[in-house]
């Protein structure tokens, strides 16, 4: 495995951007946002992302995670 | 005290240190590189190594008249260097890990290391070459051959000397142990692979796609033989190749380094201010293999043989 932990560039859930649909048991220490439909969903992502200098990735089942390093 | 006063200094002696100081000084001069890496381009930077490399120099250079003339506690002064050079790698270091957070990537630590520790030889070079050069003229003058032989003799000692220990301490690069060569890069959704190798699943915007996809740049490092995989799969290493590529070209945003242990391939890939193909893939080649993660690959296969 060698020494992963210190060569590991993590990063921290910032916030999640969800649609209705989607059920949140906990996030932690992210911000959760429900928006309306996807083109909201998209939108409000990338604001936050924008804002905080994050990173973006989405999950196969459609949820957005701002993650910062 | 054949015709040199203890007082004054002799004709003889003062062609001794000015010969020896100078070729010190030259041997530094020749291995202070301002090349592909940029380092130490800035002028402050090349004048206090200048300087720093001048009184090695003097060091060496009066040595030898010193102990000539009893004065045995000269020796001393070589230790004075010694230490005087550990501090130029520790304020090296220092300064380096302070500019850390102002540059596109990390260097890393090991990279430092590696920079903090070659500033420190090249002292030496200064040292030993003006060393080598003074005791070559003090040869000469012993035999009681004229000054001008004496110079000529320190001159070829002192060039003798330097080559000797620029080869010695000359290091390999990537590229002596390594193909390296374009890759292309594909996004699929949020995931960025190149040439089937994930690497990233950061690109969730379409921004982040578009950027990656039409400005993003990668490079495949290839070991040309199996055990290079070793040093080149370091992460100390793979911060120094992506250190140098993005200070080459720049970094808009995004920055990534993986390795593929199915084929031992490492993977490099950035989105570039300046989009020069062939100057990425000259300074990935021209990367320092670092002196930390050197293995001998004979002494690990008789080791393993052994066991």
């Amino acid at each position: 495995m060698g020494n992963e932990r210190s060569q590991r560039q993590t990063a921290a859930i910032i916030a999640v951007v969800t649609l209705s649909n989607h059920k949140i048991v906990s996030a932690g220490e992210a911000f959760v946002l429900e928006a309306k439909n996807e083109e909201e969903q998209q939108k409000l992502t990338l604001e936050i992302a924008k804002t905080v200098k994050g990173d973006v990735t989405q999950l196969s089942n459609g949820i957005y995670l701002i993650l910062r390093s | 005290m054949d015709g040199r006063g203890p007082m004054i200094i002799s004709t003889e002696d003062l062609w001794l240190i000015i010969i020896a100081i100078a070729m010190g000084t030259m041997a530094r001069l020749l291995v202070l590189k301002v090349d592909y890496k940029q380092y130490p381009s800035y002028p402050n930077g090349v004048l206090i190594h200048i300087v720093l490399a001048f009184v090695a120099a003097s060091i060496g250079a009066v040595a030898i008249p010193a102990i000539k003339s009893n004065n045995y506690t000269a020796v001393t002064f070589l230790a004075l260097a010694v230490q005087n050079f550990r501090d130029v790698r520790k304020t090296e270091r220092e300064s380096l890990k302070d500019l850390e957070e102002t540059e596109y990537t990390p260097r890393g630590n090991a990279y430092i290391d590696g920079i903090a520790k070659t500033f420190e030889a090249r002292n030496y070079f200064a040292l030993v070459v003006s060393l080598a050069s003074a005791a070559s003229m003090e040869i000469v003058a012993a035999l009681h051959i004229g000054i001008m032989f004496q110079v000529v003799a320190g001159v070829i000692a002192g060039s003798i000397v330097y080559q000797v220990i620029s080869r010695f301490s000359k290091g390999k690069s990537v590229g002596d142990v390594a193909e390296v060569r374009l890759a292309e890069i594909k996004v699929e959704g949020c995931e960025v692979f190149v040439e089937g190798t994930f690497v990233t699943n950061l690109a969730g915007t379409e921004n982040a796609q578009k950027m990656i996809e039409k400005e993003g740049v990668a490079v495949i490092i290839e070991p040309s033989q199996k055990h290079s995989a070793i040093a080149l799969h370091n992460f100390g290493q793979r911060k120094a190749i992506l250190f140098e590529a993005t200070r080459t070209l720049g970094a808009k945003r995004y920055n990534f380094t993986r390795k593929d242990y199915e084929t031992g391939r490492i993977i490099i890939l950035f989105v570039p201010i300046v989009r020069d193909l062939e100057k990425l893939i000259d300074v990935v080649k021209n990367t320092p293999l670092l002196e930390s993660v050197k293995k001998s690959h004979a002494v690990l296969r008789s080791k393993a043989v052994e066991d």
